[in-house]
Parts: C-alpha cells; sequence; structure tokens
C-alpha cells in the first residue's frame, strides 16, 4: 500500500492512537485522570483539522474507501459529536467516579467504527466498521457496572446487536451471491442481466435494511431504544443517539444510490417509504404517553429517523442534501437535550421525570432555555435548525411527487409539537415543587449546551452554511 | 457423493445449533456447538476452501470451543432453570417465524440457487493471505482495532470497580 493511501485516513489513525494512549496513560499517569477528557476532545479538534486539511482524493486504498465531500461531511458530524460527548462524559465520570482513559478509548474507537462505515465502498468493510461501533458501545452503555439499568442497557443492546449485525451479514452474503462483488459501486450496470436473477438481490438488499434498520432504531425494529436510551450513562446516549444512526443512514444512501437500478424500483421505495411512515407515527404516539425524559427522546428518535429516511425515499440530489442537513440539525438538538438531561439530574439512578422540570425555568434559566430551544427545534419551529432540516426533507417528497409522504410528515410533526411543548410547559408555568431537587450543572455540561442552542439558532437562520456542504456531498452520489 | 456429505452436514450443523441455543444444560450447549462448527468445516472443505477447513477445527472447535468447556466446567456453570414465566406467545412465535421465514426463503430462492453451482476456489494458505494483504487490507487492519476494542472493553467491564 503505497503511503499515500496512509495519509487519507490520518484522521481516523489519530483517533485510533490516541485511544490506545489513552487507555494506557490509565494505568501509568493515573494523575492523569481529571485531563483525559480534555486530552480526547483535543485529539477529536485535530482530526477535523486533519480531516479539512487533507485533500479529497476519492478511491481510496484499492478501492475500498471513498474519502469524497460526502465521506467528510459525515466525518465532521460525527467529530462534532465525539467532541461535545467527550467534553460532557467529564463530569458525568467524575460523578459516579469512573474516571478511566478506557471511556475515552472506547468512545473515540466507535466514532473511528462510525467514519469508516461513513466512507466505506466495501460490504465488508462497512460490516468491520459497524461491529467496532457497537462493540465499543455495548461496553459504553454498561460502562455503569454499579447500575442496574445501565448493565440492562448493556445486554439489551448487545442482544440486538448482535442478532441485527447477524441479519445484516446474512444479507451481505446473498448480495455477494446475487453481483458477485462486494464493492457498492462496481455492481453491474443497469442493463447488464443480473447473475443469477434479481430475487437473490431483493431478499439480500432486504436483510441488509433490515440489520441497518435496527441500528437506526426504525419501527418496527426499535424495541431496544427506549430501555438502552434510559439506562445507558447519558453522556452514552447522546453519543448512541446521534452518531450510529447518521453512519448507518448514509451507507443506506450509498446503497440506494448503487442499487437502486437493479432493484425493482416501487417495490424497493415502497418499503422504504412504509417504514418510514410506521416510524414517524408510532414514535410521535407512543412518545405522548412517556413520563421519563430520556425515553421520550427515544421515541422521538425513532419519529426523526422517520422524517429522514423520507428524504431518501425522494433521493435525488435534494433529498439526500435535506437528510445530510437533517442529521447535522439532529445532532445539534438531541446533544443540547441530553446535555440538559444530565444536569438536570440529582442521580443516575434517579428516573429522569418530565415533571421534576416544573419551575426550573426561573430557577436555572441559562439550562432551561437550552433545553427550551432544544424542544422547539425538535418540534421543528423557526427560527431553529429542525424547522429548517424538515423543510428540505419535505420539499424534497413533494419535488419528486411524494406529496402524501410529505403530508404524512407535517401531520406528525403537529402531533410531536405536544409532547415537545409540554417540557416547555412544565419548564416556565408549573410551580416549584416543594422538594428541591438536588440537580448537578457541571461547567461543561452548561457549556456543551450553551454550544448547542447557539449552533441551533445560528445553523435555523443561515441554513444556508449546512445546506451548501451538503449540497456538494449530495453531487458524489450518482443519480 | 459431494451432494450427501454437503446435506447429511448441513442437516447436522442445523440441528446441532439448534440444540446449542435451546438445551438447559451449559455443558450440551458447548459440546452441540462443537458439533457444528466441525459441520461447517466441512462445508468449507467441499468448497475447496482446505486452510480455513483446517483453521476452523484447529482454533475454533479445538482451542477455544474447549477453553469454553473448562470455564463452563471449573465455574461450575448452573442449569438454566425452567423460566418462572411463561410467554407462550413469545416461544409459539419464536418457531413458528423462523418456519414462516424458511418456507418464504425457500419459495423465493429455490430457483437461482438451483441454477448456480458452487464452484470450489483456491483456498489455500497462500491463496487467503495474497487476498488479506490485497484488497482486503484495510479491512484486516480495522479488524485488529476491533479485537483491540473488544478486549478493552471486556477488561473494562469485569475488572473496573467504580
Amino acid at each position: 500500500m503505497p503511503i499515500n493511501d496512509l495519509a487519507t485516513i490520518l484522521p481516523e489513525l489519530l483517533l485510533v492512537l490516541v485511544g490506545a494512549l489513552l487507555a494506557l496513560a490509565d494505568s501509568l499517569a493515573p494523575s492523569l485522570r481529571p485531563r483525559f477528557a480534555l486530552l480526547a476532545a483535543v485529539a477529536v479538534a485535530g482530526a477535523t483539522v486533519l480531516r479539512w486539511a487533507i485533500p479529497l482524493p476519492g478511491r481510496v486504498w484499492g478501492g475500498v474507501l471513498l474519502v469524497d465531500p460526502m465521506a467528510r461531511f459525515v466525518d465532521s458530524y460525527i467529530l462534532a459529536a465525539l467532541f461535545l460527548c467527550a467534553l460532557l462524559a467529564e463530569p458525568y465520570l467524575a460523578r459516579t467516579g469512573a474516571r478511566f482513559g478506557e471511556f475515552y478509548a472506547l468512545l473515540l474507537w466507535a466514532g473511528v467504527g462510525a467514519m469508516v462505515m461513513a466512507k466505506s465502498d466495501n460490504l465488508l468493510v462497512i460490516f468491520v466498521g459497524l461491529e467496532l461501533l457497537s462493540i465499543s458501545l455495548y461496553a459504553l452503555n454498561a460502562f455503569h457496572t454499579g447500575n442496574v439499568l445501565s448493565l440492562e442497557a448493556g445486554w439489551k443492546y448487545l442482544v440486538v446487536g448482535g442478532f441485527s449485525a447477524a441479519v445484516l451479514l446474512f444479507g451481505v452474503a446473498l448480495l455477494y451471491g446475487a453481483t458477485g462483488t462486494l464493492s457498492l459501486a462496481s455492481t453491474p450496470a443497469p442493463s447488464a442481466p443480473l447473475a443469477s436473477g434479481g430475487s437473490l438481490l431483493l431478499t439480500g438488499l432486504g436483510l441488509v435494511f433490515a440489520g441497518l434498520a435496527f441500528k437506526l432504531a426504525l419501527a418496527p425494529f426499535h424495541a431496544w431504544a427506549p430501555d438502552v436510551y434510559q439506562g445507558s450513562p447519558t453522556p452514552v446516549t447522546a453519543f448512541l443517539s446521534v452518531v450510529p444512526k447518521g453512519a448507518a443512514l448514509v451507507v443506506l444512501a450509498r446503497l440506494v444510490a448503487a442499487l437502486l437500478p437493479l432493484a425493482a424500483l416501487p417495490r424497493w421505495t415502497g418499503l422504504l417509504a412504509a417504514v418510514a411512515v410506521l416510524s414517524m407515527t408510532l414514535g410521535n404516539l407512543v412518545a405522548i404517553a412517556q413520563r421519563d425524559l430520556k425515553r421520550m427522546l427515544a421515541y422521538s428518535g425513532i419519529a426523526h429517523m422517520g422524517y429522514a429516511l423520507v428524504g431518501l425515499v425522494a433521493f435525488g440530489q435534494d433529498g439526500v442534501a435535506a437528510v445530510l442537513v437533517y442529521l447535522a440539525a439532529y445532532t445539534l438538538m438531541n446533544i443540547a437535550a441530553f446535555a440538559v438531561v444530565s444536569a438536570f439530574s440529582e442521580g443516575e439512578e434517579e428516573p429522569h421525570l418530565i415533571t421534576d422540570l416544573a419551575g426550573q425555568g426561573w430557577v436555572r434559566p441559562g439550562l432551561s432555555f437550552a433545553l427550551a430551544v432544544a424542544m422547539f427545534s425538535l418540534a421543528g419551529i423557526p427560527p431553529t435548525v429542525g424547522f429548517a432540516a424538515k423543510f428540505l426533507v419535505f420539499r424534497a417528497a413533494v419535488l419528486n411527487d411524494l406529496v402524501w409522504l410529505a403530508v404524512v410528515g407535517v401531520l406528525n410533526s403537529l402531533v410531536s409539537v405536544f409532547f415537545y411543548v409540554r417540557v416547555v410547559y412544565y419548564l416556565y408555568m408549573r410551580p416549584l415543587p416543594k422538594r428541591q431537587p438536588q440537580f448537578s450543572e457541571p461547567v461543561l455540561v452548561r457549556l456543551v449546551a450553551g454550544l448547542c442552542a447557539v449552533g441551533i439558532f445560528l445553523l435555523g437562520l443561515l441554513p444556508g452554511i449546512v445546506l451548501a456542504g451538503a449540497e456538494v456531498a449530495a453531487r458524489t452520489l450518482p443519480r | 457423493m459431494e451432494l450427501i456429505v454437503f446435506a447429511a452436514t448441513a442437516a447436522l450443523a442445523i440441528v446441532s445449533a439448534c440444540v446449542a441455543v435451546v438445551h438447559r444444560q451449559p455443558v450440551v450447549n458447548v459440546l452441540s456447538l462443537i458439533v457444528t462448527f466441525f459441520c461447517v468445516a466441512v462445508n468449507f472443505a467441499l468448497l475447496g476452501a482446505s486452510f480455513l477447513a483446517a483453521a476452523q477445527i484447529l482454533v475454533y472447535a479445538g482451542a477455544i470451543l474447549v477453553l469454553f468447556l473448562f470455564v463452563v466446567m471449573l465455574l461450575n456453570a448452573p442449569v438454566v432453570e425452567e423460566n418462572e414465566a411463561k410467554r407462550p406467545l413469545q416461544r409459539w412465535g419464536g418457531i413458528l417465524l423462523p418456519l414462516v421465514l424458511l418456507a418464504g426463503g425457500a419459495a423465493v430462492l429455490t430457483p437461482t440457487l438451483l441454477a448456480t453451482a458452487a464452484t470450489p476456489t483456491d483456498g489455500t494458505a497462500h491463496a487467503l493471505g495474497r487476498l488479506l494483504v490485497g484488497p482486503h487490507l484495510f479491512a484486516f487492519e480495522l479488524v485488529s482495532v476491533l479485537l483491540l476494542a473488544a478486549l478493552v472493553a471486556a477488561m473494562v467491564l469485569v475488572k473496573r470497580k467504580q
């Protein structure tokens, strides 16, 4: 392998190395433990700079990786999420007495897995990247080993993750059997007759889609999400709710772009549309009934992946660009929400009840405002980035003759306003309870929440910044 | 002849895999998993992947599962009790759903599978090595990161006390 190929994955190499160093430093230099978060964050910032500094050669490593604008776009927000989650984790680990270097090592490696998935053109590499992401997350979910809920989260994610990996692998095997190649881009041209009929291809495609849908927590593959979200340490939940979904969505976009001409078109898009509608509807309706903030955000995540999938159903360049903007928006809103949840929690064992927020808007104005901004953005109310993202997705659907899908999406958004605004209602319009909850409000967590809130407004007012990047990225996909 | 060997080992592999999942005695689970791995190794050999077949028997059936067996016996793993909460819906659903999938898969895939015969490939260690450091070099290197992550993850969960 030429040295040039190594240069294209410098950000990933940096993160892998720093992860390993942090795991080593934990035993060699325990006095450095309070600085681990900072070191990890600096490494992530360095990786981001590297990603933007090195050129984009396209296909490298013998055609296995695609270092293109799409990869750079997705990497950027994976790295942003990593940065925010690393900062978020420090107070949590300090509080639970688990300031271990391994936490950051696993976090960084999980990020590397997602980054590899996002730029891979080879089904095998996608699978290995997915496993790197998942295995790191299994341990991170259960990191709070003293807490039964955390162990339950790790266990559930392990079982569901293992099952979905098997389904995905079976699908990959069938796709390989149907096309004779593991590469997505070099699948036979649409006009060329398939080696062995379309049924093998469609079955394989269906299985791969099911495997990815588990990661995306799309209905009907969503059942793990609420328990895992609730039980995991909150910084891990923030990471888990954003990064695997982004990576899996990009893989799905590349898959659809490569195989759409081959598969029988109406059947395939019909399947995607059905899953999108089911996810939106189920996520929003069940979220209404939730009393725990983290569980509510889990169901909201299911619904949001449904919205994002609408962009993929529409496809075309505007559809893919809309999905990318959606992912960036979703990252900011979700991390802001989880940062505030993390600050508004008394102990990790306690449930994070929405009713506990009563009256906090006047006692803790900064954090409450950040949470309110995140909720309005998740609901899709202007001038937040959530509105811009939803608008782009639904516009792509309308432009591609899928008006009914856009209508279902808008109706669902209306339903969702109820439970998002209910949180704001509790914050500002309910009296303080007699028992004053002892919230810990670490500076770092407030900083993260503030950064996200500013980002939500900034991108909401000037969506062109991120949209321009997304459009360049979307142009790299064929069709 | 090959077809008979294939059918016999494939059927045995499936049956023993089911036993490995369902049986309540941990020792039986591990032993039947060894049988599964042997049958899979035979299938590898039928496809011409002789090195992989040997590695499967030497490494997986021979080393790893024997280690499992030791652990199960040394730790005196308890027999899984009859579940306190019976879940008839889940149980019958769990039996019915794979059968439906099997029938569907058979109906969809049989015509294409009959039309394509497996062609034995060059499965020597040399050919495998060339693949690993050739087209699959990146995946190969990524697997080493994956194994490191798995190792660290296991140590964290087992050894770390907060």
